[in-house]
């Protein structure tokens, strides 16, 4: 459990040592608080609720991005300038590796997801808003943004360059999201598997909307568990390629 | 052995295999030839590599040994997947044993093929090395072996957990515990009440609700709750006038009232949240008598709808009076308020007339009040030329300052413009029955008010004369509308808000009358009620202590989903201070980050 705090920790300083994780995260804030702002502070007159749904919808999308954009380096990055080989030399596990790469990257999403607070606040400030509602939704973007980071920890651990493991990670998670419209291409038992699947439409969208599903758990803790065994086959790969 | 030929058979196999399944399927003549051509594929893939094994020798033997069981088996889930198949000459059919032939091919075909790739690329990895590594290939293999076995295992694990998923609805908490003042009413029961669940065992939205009648349930032995499935119990269902389940009846002898919701939580959901307020309304009915409140109109006042010039409306007061067992009706011109008020008036409300008032209607209304009738009158100076309502105000005792109190810090920032000065907050509540609870909850609440003047006690009265509602220290009332203090000028001070006004008892009327004066008309206007709990609670108390039922005074349930309102002049003011305000401060911090880093 030390080493992998410790590798989160030295990831983690490394985001807030770097203008570009600012960067990043300070954009995706202001794509977030635009269409935000477009769909649910605009001047329609939503509901509260409606509101707050908008606004975890936007959320989920964005949330993919940051645990894409900020996960997709973390092997990529060290493969390309060799500095795994410290990694693989230092008295760790693969496990440790991967865990402790995830959680630092994990830690810089929660900050973003932290930093979109003041949209449901202005909303109760404008309105109304219920506590349920939020934990909800919240939850909903927190078992996202882990799931998203364990996406791109498993496709930087592939590649030796950083866009090339954004993209892949940025392909699975599509492939997650648009199961929903194979799902209504497919017959059963294929169809079934696929609306299991789809990230949006089965297991985040109620969440957004103040719901939340035991099944959901399983399913982001599966997922993320799988991402992160992927990870560390690739990363022990080298033992056999 | 670079680019291995088996494994290009046994893919290409499984692909046939999957369009023939899947993209034609049962009853299509291509299903056939592509399933049978799918399964040579995987026989030539095995077939492959066993000429090759059994051909080899020492190492080479040994890694291919490894590849064949791999293959067998990716095969053996091949052949178990056609003896479950629809159709197939096989078939199994329906049954336990399919579904777990089933489960065994894919679990095979998984165990199979995953293994496969890892090795097949372990051991192109070795191509022109000059020996082959039997060690690397088995680490692969169960590399491949232990992520095909978490798979299976997830899947089950997912599939269990979609079968016995429960929901969890964290939106209807906070209205499923009774309020204040639905447990004050049912503590009142003089008389035994009955209510019946009408749900089916075993209903979602039932279980959702049951905490909430338990709760009702202890609060008074005069209260019993029961639930019936109205399939079950037809004739109790057509006594009690339940036409179908999911509806709740409250019953008092022969006195039925129902409260309808739905059987499925996504209907229900909406009437979930209002039930505290719907039941309590239906609990009234039937344990106390309907009583009735009075809006006069016709002098510019607020109505149930917003006006022409924006201001807003009284929907809110109107539905919470009507939670309260109030039947709300105008009292305009056409009703004789000239003559007097109507003898079914418990209550009547002034709200911010814009005209005066002719001589003969204040005459009644003063008649009304001294006589024992309660009255609330609210006065709205936030206008060009405030109405005088002299001749009342001085019958209650009070005057009213019609300078619109102003404070240049404690105000809501409700329009993102300077005239938000003039929307004031409190939580400075007097001792008195009808801001009891607010005290009590005044760390959690607040009392707002838009452009609101203040109240004073006339001199020499005899009415007794409290005010329930102060605003905080200050405050000035802005006297020349530059929302500046003026010093010397205005006076910042602490000032009255509302007052609670009791009348001497006149000979013959049971008690004295009672008036709510205030010196706003918005604190009880839609735009503040539908966001303030401070100002429904207040509302509520007051009323009931103007028709003397104190003992129902408590704390109010929250009002279902409100929209989101901000003015157009505060829209950009938010736009940019969120969408950019709260990103560029984050940055910023990272560019001191930097900085610091950099001279340290």
């Amino acid at each position: 459990m030390k080493a992998i705090l410790l590798i989160a920790k030295r990831d983690l300083s490394e985001y807030f040592g770097s203008l570009l994780g600012y960067a990043i995260i300070a954009v995706l804030l202001v794509a977030t608080g635009m269409l935000f702002q477009y769909a649910a502070m605009g001047d329609r007159a939503l509901k509260s609720s409606q509101a707050l749904s908008y606004f975890f919808y936007f959320g989920f999308g964005f949330t993919c991005f940051a645990g894409i954009l900020l996960s997709m380096g973390v092997f990529a990055r060290e493969l390309r300038e060799d500095t795994i080989v410290t990694l693989y030399t230092a008295p760790i596990s693969e496990w440790q590796m991967v865990l402790g790469k995830w959680l630092g990257a994990y830690g810089f999403v929660l900050v973003f997801i932290g930093l979109t607070a003041y949209m449901p606040l202005m909303i109760a400030v404008n309105g109304q808003v219920h506590g349920g509602h939020v934990l909800s939704g919240y939850l909903g973007l927190l078992m996202t943004g882990a799931l998203c980071t364990a996406v791109g920890t498993f496709s930087s651990s592939l590649t030796h360059h950083q866009l090339v493991g954004g993209i892949v990670g940025g392909v699975l998670i599509g492939l997650l999201v648009v199961s929903w419209w194979v799902a209504g291409r497919t017959e059963p038992p294929l169809s079934d598997i696929f609306t299991y699947l789809s990230l949006y439409q089965t297991h985040v969208e109620d969440m957004g909307k103040g719901t939340l599903h035991t099944r959901d758990f399983v399913y982001f803790g599966s997922l993320t568990f799988l991402a992160l065994l992927g990870a560390r086959v690739v990363l022990g790969a080298r033992r056999w390629r | 052995m670079r680019g291995s030929m088996a494994l290009a058979w046994y893919l290409g196999g499984l692909l046939l295999l999957f369009i023939g399944e899947r993209v034609f399927g049962p009853g299509s003549s291509a299903r056939t030839p592509l399933a049978v051509l799918g399964v040579l594929g995987v026989i030539a893939a095995l077939g492959s590599r066993l000429q090759k094994w059994s051909a080899s020798s020492g190492e080479t033997r040994a890694v291919l040994g490894r590849l064949v069981p791999a293959y067998a088996a990716a095969l053996a889930g091949v052949a178990a997947y056609g003896a479950a198949a629809e159709g197939s000459p096989a078939a199994l059919g329906e049954g336990d044993f399919a579904v777990l032939v089933k489960l065994a091919s894919a679990m095979l075909l998984l165990a199979g093929t995953l293994p496969i790739v890892l090795m097949e690329s372990s051991l192109a990895s070795m191509y022109g090395a000059v020996r082959l590594e039997s060690r690397r290939l088995a680490d692969a293999g169960r590399a491949g072996l232990a992520l095909a076995l978490v798979i299976g295992g997830l899947g089950l694990l997912n599939y269990w957990a979609a079968e016995a998923d429960t929901k969890i609805d964290l939106r209807t908490f906070r209205t499923l515990v009774p309020s204040d003042s639905t447990v004050e009413m049912i503590r009142n029961l003089q008389e035994p009440v009955t209510v019946t669940l009408f749900f089916p065992p075993g209903n979602d939205v039932h279980r959702t609700i049951a905490p909430y009648f338990d709760d009702l349930d202890k609060a008074s032995e005069q209260l019993t709750v029961r639930t019936v499935d109205r399939d079950m119990n037809p004739t109790l269902a057509k006594e009690l006038r339940a036409r179908k389940n999911g509806t709740i009846v409250v019953s008092k002898g022969d006195s039925h009232e129902s409260v309808p919701l739905a059987l499925k939580p996504d209907k229900a959901r909406s009437k979930i949240k209002k039930l505290d307020g719907d039941f309590g309304k239906k609990l009234a009915k039937v344990t106390r008598d309907q009583k009735t409140a009075y809006f006069v109109l016709g002098h510019g006042e607020r109505t149930t709808s917003p006006r022409a010039d924006d201001s807003p409306g009284l929907k809110v007061t109107k539905e919470l009076l009507e939670r309260m067992n109030f039947k709300v009706k105008k009292l305009g011109p056409k009703d004789d308020l000239g003559n007097q008020v109507p003898e079914d008036a418990t209550l009547v409300f002034l709200p911010g007339p814009r005209l005066p008032l002719l001589e003969p209607e204040v005459a009644s209304l003063i008649e009304y009040v001294q006589g024992g009738g309660a009255l609330v009158v609210m006065v709205d100076p936030d206008v060009e030329e405030p109405v005088q309502l002299d001749p009342l105000l001085a019958a209650l005792g009070v005057t009213i300052g019609t300078d619109v109190l102003t404070h240049d810090r404690k105000f809501f920032p409700f329009r993102g413009a300077l005239s938000d000065r003039q929307f004031l907050l409190t939580t400075r509540f007097g001792t008195h029955d009808s801001t009891t609870v607010l005290s009590r909850i005044s760390n959690q609440v607040a009392f707002f008010l838009d452009g609101s003047g203040s109240v004073d006690k006339l001199e020499g009265t005899d009415a007794d004369v409290q005010f329930t509602v102060r605003s905080v220290a200050g405050t000035w009332a802005e006297s020349d509308g530059d929302l500046e203090w003026d010093k010397g000028v205005e006076k910042k001070d602490v000032y009255q808000l509302v007052a609670a006004v009791e009348l001497p008892e006149r000979d013959g009327a049971g008690r004295g009358g009672r008036a709510i004066v205030t010196a706003d008309v918005d604190i009880a206007a839609d735009t503040i009620m539908a966001r303030s709990k401070g100002n429904r609670q207040w509302l509520h108390d007051a009323v009931r202590w103007l028709e003397d039922d104190i003992q129902l005074i408590g704390e109010v349930a929250d009002i279902e989903d409100v929209p989101v309102v901000h003015s157009a002049e505060g829209e950009s003011l938010w736009f940019w201070s969120s969408t950019f305000g709260v990103p560029m401060l984050f940055f910023g911090v990272g560019v001191g980050v930097q900085r610091r880093r950099r001279t340290a």
